[in-house]
């Protein structure tokens, strides 16, 4: 029999190809038996003490003495003992469960389990049973040795047992000496069987793992072969597939496609067309079959160049790529892209050719109308004032297409004129407007509008002094990308606007002189009308000096002064000469009268101080009033209507009723403040004041009207200054307000234009109307508030 | 597809080697030890003390009155004919005395024999009559004819001078006592042996020399 030593170090994966030989297979196998074994008997050792702890409790629970009871003796014998049995047993089989002491172990265990229960059932002999039983069931490790361990231990039980405690063995007080032989002939007579068996079911056991290794090898040695035959087989069936699948696919396509595919041999003889050669070609496969397709692709038409490479490349059998006129079978020229390409056998022979034909007229027709139609289109772009442009939209704007104008508008040297794409736009750009031209730029290509710009060009080498400023207007659009919506390009006309701006600045520099004389001649009216006022008042100081002057020479101080020489004559005797003298006498009465004469007189004179001190407050305001009008600069502050109204008319000269004017101011409130500049208002108003007053100057006296209104509207107040004079013509009405018109015979014609222009100044318009000559005029000044 | 068993690594650390070799000490310790333990437990006897060698009648008078309910059929200590009175000693909850009362059942099978099985029961003091319905009493019950003496307090049995369940004492006809002890070979032992042979061949007529053996039970009082 074969050692039944199980291996202790076993690294092997779970898999039957890693058993190097039989015996370990056998091995493993038995393992695995001992493995279930033990299972059985561990469960069969706890079922027996369970049992045995059972039926001691049952049969045996209590020992008494008197009423008072203890536990039984053999329910802690079964208790311990027991467990001593069973636990030596299950340990082991936990401990060492492949060992062979462990069956050696498990199988005095057993006897011993038997032993007991003779033992404490008194030696019945019905539980000598156990003992046989237990023999039977450790057959089933089939190890013979271990029934002989058990036979040994129950003999060696027995023969002690009988000898020293019969009773608890055969439950007899004596017995025969050689009883115990006896049973123990008995166990050998169960063991002589159940031994023999155990071996041969050991051996049968060792020979069918020897079998099914053989097996196991034989089937993994074919499983092996047919792994790699199907391994073979299923490359070459994917191969086949794959192929299978190409040639399909490349039936599709040649049948399918829209070319014209045709296969020739090594003379270009044709040997299969597909269905898109006879569509193109007209030819059907019969009267294509056999024909050279030199002689099918060329036509009258077709370029010699292109024909004679085809018949070369023929001839030397290579391959032809290009573009033909060629005809199909009714003579209709038509445009094919040809390639013909040799077809090497494995030995690198040309024994065919493939040819592929696509029909490219409407390709060919499309490049004759593109070309004409670009043709025309540079044409006209060529004819166009200035220039046009497309440059990307962003980093430096690099030209992408421009004209042919592109270079003389921006004074490219001749020599580069062609701008081509890696001109970078904004370089053409003056340094000094190439900044603000990038940042405007910048938002336009993020907005994405319709864009104007104007901005200089450089001088691009040549000196400033022979530079000269060149404007561009530029007009354009930005083209946006589809995919990420950035402005991808720039589309923009180009045109040269130097002249323009030459003129504009002409414009503003004459503006700005005709605003100055404008100033000056409203100055100087003002000064007139001021220094007329002023010289109205010296009138006035004359006559006062003068009746101050006369009245200084005749005063009655002269008078006085003879008195005072008479007193003095008759100094010493001056009692006499007043009562004596005739003079003397009458020197009371004199002194009197020369009192009361020098008392009017002193009337007068503080009557015309008074006049003359009023008169010069008033000088003193009409120049302090100048001064005021002097200003130029913008200064709001709060105005009230009335106040700005009574200071025009003083600023004019005209007063209310003076010289047979009738003056009416209407305000439609008590209270009219706003804020605004004083000055120019006041500007305004002064002249249209005068402008009234000369309207009216012809009129009779007393008839004369000029009225001035003053009304508020939601967002602005209104003044009008309106009169019943000469009136202005319909055809006169749009010329009021320009510079140097005017209908008077002293005047300048800058009054009114410097008026609108200080209304506009203020935000606000000015405006006249007028039902016609004769009939009066009416301006209206509104000021946004 | 057969199932390739798998082969298992069992290695054991020193520690768990040192622990399972105490353990098996141990348990083979408990072994031999609970061995002993139990085979001294059953062969050793109770206490036996000096016992009444005649059956007076005062003696019969006070088992008279400590009689139980009657059993059916019980005619009561005498009959008709000389006879054998075999008072036997029980502790109702005894195991042990089982075998006693499984040996006393073969004796008392022999009906060449004229014997008469007095069963006094032991009962404590003020103890119920449940105290007496047990296995025990209930197998003595089928073996005579005559009442069980409920001996309250284990009076009878200290008059009797007698300790342990399961011991016998057999009078003649004279009133002189023949034999005295247990009837079996050890705690609980059933079936023949010695005692029980002696008690029979003494019943038979036979004189045998040995009249005392050691009596296996639980103690009285």
């Amino acid at each position: 029999m074969a050692s039944l030593r199980m291996p202790n170090v076993l690294n092997h994966s779970p898999s039957s190809e890693q058993y190097s030989n039989a015996q370990e297979y056998f091995e493993a196998t038995y393992e695995q038996d001992l493995r279930r074994i033990n299972r059985l008997m561990i469960a069969l050792m706890v079922l027996q003490w369970l049992a045995a702890m059972a039926a001691a409790l049952f049969f045996t629970p209590h020992t008494y003495l008197g009423q008072q009871s203890a536990v039984h003796a053999h329910v802690w014998a079964t208790a311990l003992i027991g467990f001593a049995i069973s636990g030596s047993a299950i340990l082991a089989m936990r401990y060492r469960p492949y060992s062979p002491n462990t069956r050696h172990i498990v199988a005095a265990m057993q006897m011993l389990w038997g032993a007991l229960i003779i033992h404490v059932s008194g030696g019945r002999i019905e539980a000598h049973f156990h003992i046989f039983v237990s023999i039977a069931i450790l057959s089933i490790y089939r190890d013979w040795r271990i029934l002989v361990t058990a036979t040994v231990v129950i003999a060696l039980d027995h023969y002690i047992r009988g000898i020293y405690y019969p009773l608890s063995v055969f439950g007899v007080s004596t017995a025969s000496e050689y009883r115990w032989l006896e049973h123990s002939v008995w166990v050998c007579f169960e063991v002589a069987f159940l031994g023999p068996s155990c071996a041969r079911n050991y051996r049968e056991i060792r020979e069918l793992c020897n079998r099914q290794f053989e097996l196991t090898e034989a089937k993994q040695t074919l499983d092996h072969q047919v792994a790699i035959r199907t391994h073979a087989l299923e490359i070459t069936n994917q191969q086949l597939s794959k192929k299978t699948i190409e040639s399909e696919m490349l039936a599709v396509v040649a049948r399918y496609t829209d070319n014209a595919v045709a296969i020739t041999d090594c003379q270009l003889n044709i040997q299969w067309i597909n269905e898109s050669f006879t569509r193109i070609t007209g030819r059907s496969e019969e009267n294509a079959m056999g024909k050279c397709l030199v002689d099918l692709l060329l036509c009258s038409g077709t370029d010699r160049f292109a024909a004679k490479r085809l018949m070369l490349a023929g001839e030397l059998q290579q391959g032809f790529t290009g573009d033909l006129l060629s005809a199909d079978v009714h003579g209709r020229g038509y445009w094919v892209s040809a390639e013909i390409r040799p077809i090497p056998d494995e030995k690198g022979n040309i024994n065919r050719f493939i040819a592929i034909q696509r029909d490219i007229t409407k390709l060919k027709t499309a490049e004759t109308s593109l070309r004409s139609a670009e043709q025309r289109m540079r044409s006209l772009m060529n004819n166009v004032p200035g220039a046009y442009v497309r440059r990307q939209g962003t980093g430096e704007q690099r030209i992408s297409y421009a004209s042919d104008t592109l270079g003389d508008l921006m004074r490219v040297d001749p020599a580069v004129r062609k701008l081509g794409t890696t001109s970078s736009y904004l370089e053409l750009i003056a340094a000094e407007d190439r900044e603000r031209v990038t940042e405007q730029l910048r938002e336009i290509t993020s907005e994405g509008q319709v864009f104007e710009l104007e901005y200089r060009i450089g001088c691009h080498g040549a000196t400033p002094d022979q530079c000269k400023p060149l404007w561009i207007w530029e007009r354009g659009q930005c083209i946006r990308s589809q995919t990420s919506n950035h402005c991808a390009l720039l589309d923009s006309v180009l045109l040269d606007i130097t002249d323009r701006v030459a003129v504009q600045s002409q414009n503003a520099a004459l503006q700005e002189e005709m605003v100055s004389l404008s100033r000056n001649a409203g100055m100087a009216e003002v000064a007139t009308g001021v220094l007329h006022n002023v010289g109205n008042v010296l009138n006035s100081v004359n006559t006062s000096v003068a009746l101050l002057t006369r009245q200084t020479r005749n005063s009655a101080l002269n008078s006085l002064q003879r008195v005072c020489d008479l007193v003095s004559q008759h100094e010493q005797s001056f009692d006499q000469f007043v009562s004596q003298d005739p003079r003397g006498k009458r020197l009371p009465e004199f002194l009197s009268a020369v009192t009361n004469a020098m008392q009017d007189e002193q009337g007068v004179v503080q009557t015309e101080l008074e006049s003359l001190v009023s008169n010069v407050e008033h000088i003193i305001a009409i120049v302090k009033f100048q001064q005021s009008l002097a200003g130029d600069t913008c200064v709001v502050q709060k105005l009230e209507a009335k106040d700005i109204i009574q200071q025009a008319i003083n600023g004019c000269g005209l007063r209310r009723h003076d010289d047979g004017v009738h003056v009416l101011i209407e305000v439609d409130s008590l209270q009219i403040e706003f804020e605004s500049d004083r000055h120019r208002i006041l500007q305004i108003l002064i002249n249209l004041l005068r402008n009234a007053r000369d309207a009216i100057s012809d009129r009779e006296a007393g008839t004369g009207k000029i009225t001035i209104r003053c009304w508020r509207q939601p967002h602005a107040i209104c003044f009008s200054v309106s009169d019943n004079g000469v009136g202005i013509a319909p055809d006169a009405l749009t010329k009021v307000f320009r510079s140097g018109y005017t209908s008077k015979s002293h005047g300048h014609g800058f009054g009114l234009h410097s008026s609108a222009n200080a209304a506009e100044e203020l935000g606000g318009r000015l405006t006249a109307a007028s039902d016609g000559p004769e009939k009066g005029a009416e301006f209206t000044l509104t000021i946004p508030v | 597809m057969v199932s390739v068993p798998q082969k298992q690594n069992v290695r054991h650390q020193p520690m768990t080697r040192i622990l399972v070799m105490l353990t098996s000490l141990f348990l083979g310790a408990v072994l031999l030890l609970g061995l002993g333990r139990l085979t001294h437990y059953q062969t050793q006897p109770g206490p036996v003390g000096q016992v009444p060698e005649n059956l007076t009648s005062a003696v019969l008078a006070s088992l008279s009155n400590s009689s139980a309910a009657p059993t059916g059929g019980a005619e009561g200590v005498h009959s008709s004919e000389p006879t054998w009175q075999l008072l036997v000693f029980v502790h109702p909850k005894c195991p042990c005395t089982r075998a006693t009362i499984h040996n006393l059942d073969l004796v008392s099978r022999r009906s060449d024999l004229r014997l008469e099985i007095i069963p006094v029961i032991f009962r404590p003091l003020h103890g119920d009559a449940t105290w007496l319905e047990t296995d025990n009493t209930r197998r003595l019950a089928t073996l005579t004819r005559r009442s069980l003496v409920d001996d309250e307090d284990s009076q009878l049995a200290r008059q009797f001078n007698v300790q342990v369940s399961g011991h016998c004492l057999l009078y003649d006809c004279a009133g002189r006592l023949r034999f005295s002890g247990g009837i079996t070979a050890s705690r609980g032992h059933e079936g023949r042996c010695r005692t029980l042979a002696a008690l029979t061949k003494t019943l038979e007529g036979h004189s045998i020399d040995q009249t005392r053996w050691p009596v296996y039970g639980c103690q009285m009082y």
